[in-house]
């Protein structure tokens, strides 16, 4: 085993009476009343007044996406982890490099790292000192962890399906997302990861406004295959998953039209010829992008 | 700025009081120290904190609306019980926890609520610190299948 340095991690409390330190300060839950991150994860601090300072740090819910964020937009673009906290007027700079420092500094205790501390009243009602790392911090304000990124942008999706014994335009297989309303849907394709055993197969992709149960008929609106409106796909035909097919074997949404979508979008693999004695596990890799807002479980 | 971390320090977490149950996502989790995120008290009670990770579902962007991530966020995350305003003491426990001196086999158990072996004999729970109570929760930030 190779450990090599510790690491320290800052605390902040903004709440007076451990009786309130339950979780949140807030309707939204993304406001905790006390939050520990490693100093690692500090991106920078700056001032938001004379007597306030933000300390920034990366995300503690969600992941970072590097490339959702060069191509989304958040929500709300000061809904960025971090904590505010109260200094005394015109002592930014000093709180900042003794903040700095006891990051950098060695870990000769614990690596614990209380940065603010507002608690006056414990537990058990006995009264405290309040703890600030420096003596120009006054309060611990507004922690903020949001709890998602909610990005606006574009948003691709792929996922590996098996088609069911389907009856010719029924629905073989869903996939697991839904795309929320607003959106507008700029590509798609089809891949063949499987194929059956029996030279039976032949499906296409479709959008619909609800979910479409298996081997019941699609409802849909074909984007990729041979009944795409304006035989638009690329090559133009159905993919084939038959046991003959060539493998893989992949159709894309061509020049078909970008689709303006008002409502929730599911996404359907619907067979193309009566699947019904389709033998084997086929499998199909459908891939979507979209512009809005991204994907939900269904 | 401190850059390294951990990469072969482990947390085991584990919310099944029989081990016969202990059979399944959310029931036991391994997670290796440096995927930490952060930590935080958690919703409606000063006994409840949540250990945030970095989740499995980072290539597409989507939301389990079932399953609340909405409020917790993408990330994995366990959820420990923990006495009544003692947040501070039990995340300087952790911290403390990550980083003493490397005298074991990198393989930290935090809270394990395990009473019951497999062959029915019974024995204490397991928790690092005396205010960690029990696990509430443990999600693991899979949507779909787990099995590889």
């Amino acid at each position: 085993m190779s450990v090599n340095k510790v690491e320290n991690w800052l605390f902040f409390r903004t709440v007076a009476d451990a009786d309130n330190d339950d979780g949140d300060s807030s309707t939204l839950l993304q406001n905790p009343t006390t939050i520990c991150v490693p100093a690692s994860k500090v991106i920078h601090m700056e001032p938001n007044a004379d007597t306030a300072l933000q300390i920034h740090w990366s995300p503690v819910k969600h992941p970072e996406d590097p490339n959702t964020h060069k191509v989304g937009y958040n929500h709300d673009n000061t809904s960025h982890d971090g904590v505010k906290i109260s200094v005394d007027q015109g002592r930014t700079a000093e709180v900042m490099q003794t903040i700095g420092q006891a990051i950098n500094s060695y870990v000769n205790k614990d690596g614990f790292i209380v940065v603010a501390d507002d608690m006056t009243t414990d537990v058990d009602n006995n009264t405290v000192d309040a703890e600030y790392l420096s003596p120009y911090i006054t309060s611990c304000g507004n922690i903020l962890a949001p709890y998602s990124s909610r990005h606006r942008g574009i948003h691709e999706y792929f996922e590996v399906i098996t088609p069911m014994t389907a009856d010719d335009d029924d629905v073989a297989a869903s996939l697991s997302i839904k795309i929320p309303n607003p959106s507008i849907i700029l590509e798609a394709s089809l891949i063949s990861v499987a194929v059956a055993s029996n030279d039976v197969g032949s499906v296409a992709l479709e959008y619909h406004n609800a979910a479409i149960a298996d081997d019941s008929a699609s409802g849909g609106t074909e984007l990729v295959g041979a009944g795409a409106s304006g035989s638009t796909s690329i090559p133009n035909g159905d993919l084939d998953i038959s046991s003959n097919a060539t493998f893989p074997a992949l159709v894309h949404s061509g020049s078909a039209a970008k689709v303006s979508r008002t409502a929730d979008t599911f996404l359907h693999v619907t067979a193309k010829e009566d699947c019904s004695s389709m033998t084997g596990t086929p499998q199909v890799g459908v891939y979507v992008k979209w512009f809005g807002l991204p994907a939900v479980i269904v | 700025m401190t850059k390294s971390k951990y990469t072969d320090r482990f947390w085991y977490f584990r919310n099944q009081a029989d081990e016969d149950d202990d059979d399944g996502t959310g029931d036991s989790i391994l997670i290796p120290v440096a995927s930490i995120t952060g930590m935080a008290m958690t919703a409606a009670s000063n006994a409840r904190m949540n250990i945030y990770f970095e989740g499995m579902n980072k290539g597409n962007v989507h939301y389990n609306a079932a399953a609340a991530d909405t409020i917790d966020g993408l990330n994995g995350y366990v959820t420990l019980n923990i006495t009544a305003g003692k947040s501070r003491e039990v995340m300087q426990a952790l911290v403390q926890v990550i980083n003493r001196g490397p005298h074991h086999d990198g393989v930290t158990v935090i809270a394990d609520d395990s009473t019951t072996d497999y062959d029915g004999t019974t024995r204490e729970a397991v928790y690092i610190h005396r205010d960690i109570l029990s696990v509430q929760h443990i999600e693991n930030s899979v949507d779909g299948t787990t099995t590889p």
